[in-house]
Parts: C-alpha cells; structure tokens; sequence
C-alpha cells in the first residue's frame, strides 16, 4: 500500500534533508496520515503525528541518508506517536469522565462507520488493546512482514506472531458470535 | 470470505474515507524552518564569543546541531510572512553582543486534560547580566514560543517583542510591544499571562532577588484587559502551583540534549506519596528501564527526586509521570528525547 519513494538510490543519496522531506512527503505522507487516523481514530490529531515525524526527520536525515531508512524511520515515529497521543487522551478522558467535565459520545466518524459494510470488523478492531491493533494495521494495512512489523513496533517477530495471532482470534470470537 | 480477507478489505476502506489536508508540505516547511532559525541564531552568537566561554556552552550547543544537518539556504514556504528573516527587537541586544547565561523560561504543556506550565533552562545572550537584563532576555526568549521539547508551546502573538523591563519597589515591570491583540481561548490566555508571569519571577528567584510579582505595561501603558479575557491590571502573581505547573516535571536532561553514558536524572513534582515513576524507552519504544523516584516532598508540595542511569550509546526517550492513586492509570507524562553518546 505504501508506495516506495521512486528516486533511485544513487540519486537519493544526494539528497539534502529538504529534498527528503519534499519527496517522502510526496510518497508517503497520504499513506502515514491514514495509518495514523486508523491507530487513533482522529484524523487532526493524525496529520499532527505525521507533520512532526516529517520535522523531525529533517533533523536526522544526515544520519539516516536512504529513502528506505527515512520511510521506515516515519512509519516507527507514527507508530509511537499514535501511542503516546492515545495514552494521553485516555489519560484526559478518563480524567473528563471522573470529573464529570464529559460523557462520553460517539465520534461522528464512528457514528459513519455504523452505516458502512465493514462496521462490524471495525468495531472488532476497536475493541483489541493497542499492540494487537498496531500488529493487525501494520500487517494488513501496510501488509508489511512479520519483521518488518517487529521493526516499526520496537518488539521481537514472536511479540508479532503472538499479538496478530490473538487479535485474530479476538476478531473470530467476535465475528463468529452466536445471533450475529 | 475469511477473516483476514474481510479485515484487509474493512482497513483498506476505512483509510481510504482519509483524506490529508493538501497544504501539509507548506505547514512542515513552516516548522521546519522555525527551528532552523533557532540554531542559526546560536551558531552566529558563538562565532564572537572569547575562546573561554566558547568552551563553556560548546557542550550545549553540540547538542543542539549534531542532530541536525547544517543549515542550508531553504525555499522560502509559500505565503508564509512568518518566515521573513529575524528583524532585531528593539531593546534586544544583536545577538553577537553581550554575556552568555542561562534563564529558567516556562512554556505551555497540558496534564491532566488542562493547560499547565513546564520549565526550561534556556541559554541566551545577555546584553546587560543585571536583573532586568536576565528578565528581559528570559522573555525574549519566551515570547519566541520556541521550547525545545516539542510538546510544550507558547501562544505569544507573533511579532511580541520586550520594549523594556525594570523593577521598582520589588515588582518587575516588564513593556511589551506587538501583544496588544492575540486569538487564545480562555484558558491559554490566562496560562500564557501566568507563564509570563512565572518566568519573572523565577528569573528574579534564580538571580538571588526575588520580586513580589510583575506589573504589565503593553506598549508603554497599563491596562485592565488583555485579548478580552484575562485581567492584567495591577500586579500580577504566581498563581497556586498546584493549578498551574505540571504535576510531573523532567527538569534534566532536556528535552534535545546529549548525555554521557552515566547521567543523572533530575525529576520535580507534586504527587501522592511522594512517588514518581521513570520509563526509560530506546528508538523504537520499547521500555528498556523502569524506576520508582522518590521526591523530597509528597503532593500538594512540590519534591525533587534524582535517579543515575547508565545506557548503552543511542536515542532514548525519558518519561516522568505518576501513576493515578485512583485507577492506576500514568498521569502527567513529561517525555524528553535524549542522546547517549
């Protein structure tokens, strides 16, 4: 689904960060919001993730030099900050809802997914804890490898096997419920 | 069709419904070039400075631009007036002249679902080193809305510049040029007077001459209002440092700072029992230490606490937080990216 930057790498090698940036941005900048939006479900707060990683690779791009290294290097900055947003915002809601400051409310997005053909898998997905989902998007969304995905998430290729395989497992018990 | 099938094909059409806002190149240039500002404007105070105090901030300053690459000449963004070259401010001094020093400077973050402020040293030049000469610089430096961890902000109007700063009878009078009128909400309004505010006086505090508060002058003149929403008349004091610092600071290292392999870990805050918590993550996040800090005091007051930390050469990132007495939840995350060289 992600697009490979398409400079070959004779060229790329000579890019300055700022060409980096303009030409990942091209490639991958649809498809890492997305990833980001499917990870915590709001998309502002998704091309925010996505807009600080692309700042942040133009400080590191002396370092990380190839397109490959700068695309694996976004896709492990969204990952994680898809993570620290959603751990803030469970921090926030959780205190709104103690404190009274909010009830909670479905997001017009969800209440759009509702309508659509695939709201039951997606409501599935919704429920696993956020390792089993980041497993799942990484490997069906991005269809990215079992290392690959080991990579992005900062685990092992068993942490993986064993958080795609119980989230699949989740997702059957779900979608095979009796009464469905 | 099997599961995985329906679950490829349920992700592939929820992700297409996204679609990026089509300026987003223009926005990261933006920043991007913010940044780049910062660490020429450090660069050039060094050039003039004498071989001794050069040797005193190069540890600083190498960690600012290793994780860099050198500034190059860059395409302006787009439309951007932001970007316009930096003009020198009135009363601040070229930034070639003047005496190097450090000055607490606070920024806007957010805990616990509200606006709350976070501090930083900040290393700046100071054309006078008297007291007014450290506020000013400190608040020049606030007003850039530029802290060094990206989690933190400012809301300061762009182009708000220090006309002038002196103390009288204990009070800091600090003059701001370019502040008359700035689109904050309520909240960030009143944080941003007391970030001002707190800055000041924590300037006044470090200098050894405390001040009682700090009275607002915009454009030469005292008002009772500020950006329809917050009261400036008269002196302006520290509001309860329960509701207006965070509850969990990571005071070092900074946020962009490089460490050696042994370092210590300076955490401040006011929580239960005493206890904070460290999380130590590598590049990739995963956590690769944890520790129980015990600060000097428990919440309501403010304690310190340090931790040594040994780690293997690389980039880390520091939490500080607590975990809630009520639902175990980590609360108040002050997070900086580190070096270990």
């Amino acid at each position: 689904v992600v697009d490979r930057p398409s400079a070959d790498d004779a060229s790329a090698r000579a890019w300055s960060a700022d060409d980096a940036v303009t030409a990942l941005y091209l490639s991958q900048y649809r498809p890492l919001v997305r990833l980001a939006t499917l990870l915590t479900r709001d998309l502002g707060l998704a091309e925010e993730i996505v807009q600080d990683c692309f700042v942040a690779l133009h400080q590191r791009w002396r370092r990380l030099r190839d397109p490959e290294a700068g695309t694996a290097y976004l896709r492990r900055c969204v990952v994680n900050g898809s993570r620290s947003a959603l751990r803030r915002r469970g921090v926030a809601e959780r205190f709104a809802l103690r404190t009274g400051e909010r009830e909670p409310a479905p997001s017009a997005e969800s209440l759009a997914l509702a309508a659509g053909t695939h709201a039951d898998v997606l409501a599935a997905v919704r429920t696993l804890p956020a390792r089993q989902r980041e497993a799942l998007v990484l490997r069906y969304y991005l269809d990215l490898s079992e290392m690959q995905t080991a990579e992005v998430m900062g685990v092992s290729t068993g942490a993986v096997k064993s958080h795609t395989a119980r989230a699949l497992a989740a997702l059957r018990r779900v979608l095979e419920e009796p009464g469905r | 069709m099997n599961h995985e099938e329906r679950l490829r094909q349920a992700l592939e059409a929820q992700a297409a419904r996204v679609e990026p806002s089509p300026d987003a190149l223009s926005t990261i240039r933006g920043r991007i070039h913010r940044h780049r500002r910062l660490k020429r404007r450090i660069t050039v105070s060094l050039t003039s400075l004498s071989s001794a105090a050069v040797a005193t901030v190069t540890a600083v300053v190498v960690g600012v631009t290793s994780c860099a690459p050198p500034p190059t000449p860059t395409p302006p963004p787009p439309g951007g007036s932001s970007t316009a070259p930096p003009t020198t401010a009135p009363t601040s001094p070229p930034p070639s002249a003047g005496t190097p020093g450090t000055v607490p400077v606070y920024y806007l973050g957010t805990a616990r679902s509200r606006v709350v402020l976070y501090r930083e040293f900040r290393d700046v030049m100071l054309a006078d080193v008297s007291l007014a000469g450290r506020i000013s610089a400190a608040v020049t430096e606030m007003l850039r809305n530029d802290p060094l961890d990206p989690d933190y902000s400012g809301a300061w109007p762009a182009g708000a510049v220090v006309r002038g700063v002196r103390i009288e009878g204990g009070v800091a009078v600090v003059d701001l040029g370019g502040a008359a009128t700035n689109s904050v909400g309520a909240e960030a309004a009143a944080m941003t007077i007391q970030q001002l505010v707190w800055t000041v006086t924590a300037v006044a505090a470090d200098a050894g001459t405390p001040v009682d508060g700090v009275r607002l002058l915009i454009d030469g003149s005292s008002r009772s209002e500020l950006w329809g929403h917050v009261a400036i008349g008269g002196v302006l004091r520290r509001g309860a440092a329960l509701n207006t610092q965070a509850p969990v600071w990571l005071i070092s290292p900074q946020h962009g700072d490089t460490v050696g392999r042994t370092f210590r870990v300076h955490i401040d805050g006011a929580v239960f029992e005493a206890t904070a918590n460290l999380l130590v993550r590598n590049a990739s996040g995963a956590v690769v230490d944890e520790r129980v800090v015990t600060l000097s005091n428990g919440g309501p007051a403010r304690g310190e606490g340090f931790v040594e930390l040994t780690l293997a050469p690389g980039r880390y990132t520091l939490e500080a937080l607590y975990y809630s007495a009520a639902d175990g939840s980590p609360q108040g995350i002050d997070d900086h990216e580190i070096t270990v060289s």
